[in-house]
């Protein structure tokens, strides 16, 4: 396993919406498995996606089991191959801050629980309800798969925007 | 080496006053790295880091905004500033925390709750206020947003912020910033 290095604003991967896995070979599983290296590699990191490490697929990784304020249903680390998001209820502001745009936080209005499926990485089918935190990692790892950042659902410049603060 | 200037101006509100204080700096091949610009009151006001290649002296760059100064009935002062620190030690290992504060408006909260603040060497990354309610009841708002250092004790510190809270009759709240890292 190793490391990825993490691509940065403006890259382009990063507005690029990006392509199903038709099948989990070796070669996508290895890809699982540096990217959850590499989520570990940064502390207090608690999601990933393929297009933030340079690769143009629907992967996500999530685990905010660490977290202080994580649901206690949560399901420790989760791996999703071409996830979906089935239902949505509620809604949540939280402030997030993204590896992609390290100089910014921003308050962000999600959706609170969500019903999701997708393919775990061995290829089977899962479907489960994530709430708070562990919704919004998904959520904000899901934008990224379409090339949507954080920024792009900020809806006040004046209250939601974070900048020049040493946080991240 | 690159020239930065810090330039504050102020002005009674009118259409106008960015436009023309950004029109000088661009005429003058002035790049703006930072900016932070509000109303207070009836006046707006701007905080702006600028860099330029070239050296200006500072009666020069004065000169420069004469013109628009005079026309929109600016107040305007420029200072050179020095390139940026590497970000020092005491603020790395920092947490970020809010405190809100709210209560009927009188002389000296500010000056109280941050004098408790820079007492414990917490630094302040972030102030605003306002005055709410009615003209009769003016109610006091203040958020501020700090970088804690470790070796405070945050509980021994949120009791001090709420006996202060009692002498000013203020409600006073202190809270971590959760940032969710993705």
């Amino acid at each position: 396993m190793s490391i990825l290095p993490v691509i940065k604003y403006p890259h382009p991967l990063l507005k690029t919406k990006c392509k199903p896995v038709s099948k989990i070979n070796a070669k996508i599983s290895k890809l699982i498995d540096d990217m959850i290296e590499t989520i570990y590699s940064f502390p207090g990191c608690v999601g990933i996606s393929a297009p933030k490490v340079g690769k143009p697929l629907r992967i996500i990784i999530f685990d905010v089991s660490k977290h202080k304020k994580a649901p206690p249903s949560n399901h420790n680390l989760t791996v999703m191959v071409n996830p979906v998001m089935i239902e949505k209820k509620g809604k949540t502001i939280t402030r997030e801050g993204c590896l992609s745009l390290p100089d910014f936080t921003g308050n962000v209005t999600r959706a609170e629980s969500i019903k999701v499926k997708g393919k775990d990485k061995h290829s089977k089918r899962i479907e489960f309800y994530l709430v708070g935190l562990e919704s919004v990692a998904f959520q904000h790892e899901l934008d990224h798969l379409d090339g949507i950042l954080f920024i792009d659902r900020i809806s006040s410049l004046k209250t939601d925007i974070f900048t020049r603060k040493r946080y991240l | 080496m690159e020239n930065k200037f810090v330039l504050f101006v102020i002005g009674e509100d009118r259409p106008g006053i960015v436009a023309g204080i950004s029109g000088v700096l661009y005429k003058n091949n002035f790049n703006i790295e930072d900016s932070s610009m509000t109303i207070l009151e009836r006046y707006f006001a701007m905080i702006l880091i600028t860099s330029s290649k070239v050296r200006y002296s500072i009666p020069l760059l004065k000169k420069k905004f004469k013109e628009v100064e005079k026309k929109l009935s600016l107040y305007i002062s420029v200072k050179r500033i020095a390139p940026v620190r590497e970000k020092e030690e005491m603020f790395i290992n920092a947490e970020p925390y809010i405190i809100t504060l709210i209560g009927s408006d009188r002389i000296g909260i500010v000056h109280k709750i941050t004098n408790l603040i820079a007492e414990r060497n917490i630094n302040i990354t972030d102030v605003k206020t306002e005055i709410i309610g009615e003209e009769k009841i003016p109610i006091y708002t203040m958020i501020l947003e700090l970088e804690i250092p470790p070796e405070i004790d945050i509980k021994k510190f949120r009791s001090s912020l709420f006996r202060l809270g009692k002498e000013l009759n203020v409600k006073i709240t202190l809270k971590p910033i959760d940032i969710l890292k993705l």
